[in-house]
């Protein structure tokens, strides 16, 4: 597995690791679990936000679910205890 | 004498025969502080009462044969999200503007112990990046500029701490880093910036944006006063003998490397080359810097948690900011956890990799210093898995410059060290810099 892109600068990581598709791309396909966490945050906080920020947080969570996908790929044995 | 630009190390000596004042110095730096830290946005808090206050001090029980070691009368900054007593805390972000402690911050504590004089707060990037941001502008105190070209930026988190140092502000500073914080503005502002193993540092009083990943470390000319700093700091003993090295040359740390940047680091290779024993080195390959971004994610949501439920993020200046922390509050339990597995499973891989060697070695980034305007979101996306490893491991590191492009800026290379060994990366360092003079130079106008 080969993560192949991240903002260097921008700490919320996880939202870099993947390469992005084009915006386009991206609003047609949303993951599913992308389209869920979108739904609830939208649910608690939906009306702070304006609609460019909403497109930005779908775009951001879309780009962050590619990176938690290939986290949830690397296979782990049961033994494995979280680091402390 | 002219004390601006000394090390600490000879500034100290000075200081130690009474031939310079404490509280001449400490006027000398406040002075600066106020006219050239002002047009750089160096400073969030000049602190000059108690840097004089402490300058007294410190010039008495010098005078009466009372002294404390290399750091006493040493003026210094401390990174804005380290509480300093009833002085304003910002933390970088208009939310924390008006924020103030009626304590110390420990790191703070210590070195007011070792006879430090502390001359104000360094400007950072709001809540050292923990909402995430865009631009360089992330701060309340706006931009820092570098001092080597005001155009472009001094990197962040620890920003104010890169140009303090970088334009002779101050002999030193004190720098945070939970990914790329300390070793990124060293980089870009021709310092030597040392970020200690995880731990090392005690955190009291610091703000909190990676309860597992947060380091606090020093910003100084030389890896030598790095060593110095962090021997007051903690309960690591510096200077500690020479010893012979193994350095791992890593072969994968960056994808695409700036031109000049690869040639002042295959000259600074060869220096290695020439004075240690080099092997070349691969990093392991996984999922390492997704499973660090993820706990920097989950641990600054729940760190900030307040700020995000009550909605005050959008007070923040960047338009990242305004909505990351949102995105991060979302991550699973389960993808949390997940992360911390992986790290024990780096850990093991990261241990059999110290076997070989004792500090790993690459340019400290692929890229010279960036304009203040520049989108960091989309421009400079690239991948650092040895940033990723070694902040998710708590690996010491250092950043040391390496060179000057044709442009004049300047660029470094950075050691890594096993947990714990921050001697192995500060003697790498030593030996670079006792065979360069690159970090000898300084920007000129300042």
């Amino acid at each position: 597995m080969k993560v192949t892109r991240r903002d260097f600068f921008v700490t919320t990581a996880v939202a870099g690791v993947a390469q992005a598709l084009p915006a386009a791309q991206e609003a047609l396909q949303p993951a599913p679990e992308a389209s869920a966490r979108y739904d609830w945050i939208m649910g608690k906080w939906g009306t702070r936000f304006t609609d460019e920020q909403k497109s930005e947080i779908r775009r951001l969570l879309n780009d962050n679910e590619k990176g938690l996908a290939s986290m949830r790929a690397y296979a782990l044995t049961n033994d494995v205890e979280p680091a402390r | 004498m002219n004390v601006v630009g000394m090390s600490v190390r000879e500034l100290g000596e000075h200081i130690r025969k009474r031939e310079v004042s404490p509280v001449e110095v400490a006027e000398t730096f406040l002075d600066r502080g106020e006219r050239i830290g002002a047009k750089l946005n160096a400073y969030a808090t000049l602190t000059r009462e108690r840097a004089l206050t402490e300058a007294r001090e410190a010039e008495k029980e010098i005078a009466a044969g009372k002294y404390r070691g290399p750091l006493h009368g040493i003026p210094y900054a401390a990174k804005d999200l380290l509480a300093a007593k009833g002085y304003p805390t910002t933390w970088g972000a208009r939310p924390y503007a008006n924020q103030r402690f009626d304590f110390d911050a420990a790191v703070i504590r210590r070195l007011h112990d070792a006879g430090a004089v502390l001359l104000g707060k360094a400007a950072m990037i709001e809540l050292a990046g923990g909402m995430g941001y865009r631009y360089g502008t992330a701060s309340l105190q706006g931009g820092a500029k570098n001092p080597w070209n005001e155009t472009c930026w001094t990197c962040g988190s620890s920003s104010g701490s890169g140009a303090i140092v970088s334009a002779m502000l101050a002999p030193f500073a004190i720098g945070t880093e939970t990914w790329g914080s300390i070793i990124c503005p060293s980089a870009y502002c021709g310092i030597s910036g040392l970020r200690p193993t995880f731990d090392r540092v005690s955190r009291e009083g610091a703000m909190a944006l990676s309860y597992s990943m947060d380091k606090i470390g020093p910003m100084a000319r030389t890896a030598d006063d790095c060593g110095i700093v962090l021997s007051q700091i903690s309960s690591f003993k510096y200077p500690r003998p020479t010893r012979a090295l193994r350095i791992g040359w890593v072969m994968n740390a960056w994808k695409d490397v700036q031109p000049d940047i690869q040639k002042l680091t295959a000259d600074a290779l060869a220096v290695l080359r020439a004075n240690a024993k080099v092997e070349d080195i691969a990093l392991p390959e996984g999922p390492w810097e997704v499973a660090a971004g993820t706990t920097i994610s989950v641990e600054g949501a729940s760190a900030f948690d307040s700020l995000i439920e009550s909605g005050r993020v959008a007070e923040l200046t960047d338009p990242l900011g305004k909505i990351g922390g949102y995105v991060n509050a979302t991550i699973s339990g389960a993808d949390y956890v997940r992360a911390q597995r992986i790290r024990t499973i780096l850990r093991k891989k990261v241990d059999e990799l110290f076997t070989h060697v004792d500090v790993l070695a690459a340019a400290s980034l692929p890229v010279v210093a960036t304009t203040m305007e520049t989108n960091l979101e989309t421009d400079l996306a690239f991948s650092d898995p040895l940033g990723g490893i070694g902040n998710f491991c708590g690996l010491p590191a250092i950043s040391v410059p390496s060179g000057f492009t044709s442009k004049g800026l300047p660029a470094g290379i950075q050691f890594v060290g096993k947990f714990g060994d921050e001697d192995a990366v500060l003697a790498a360092a030593n030996l670079f810099q006792s065979r360069t003079q690159w970090h000898l130079r300084t920007p000129p106008g300042v």
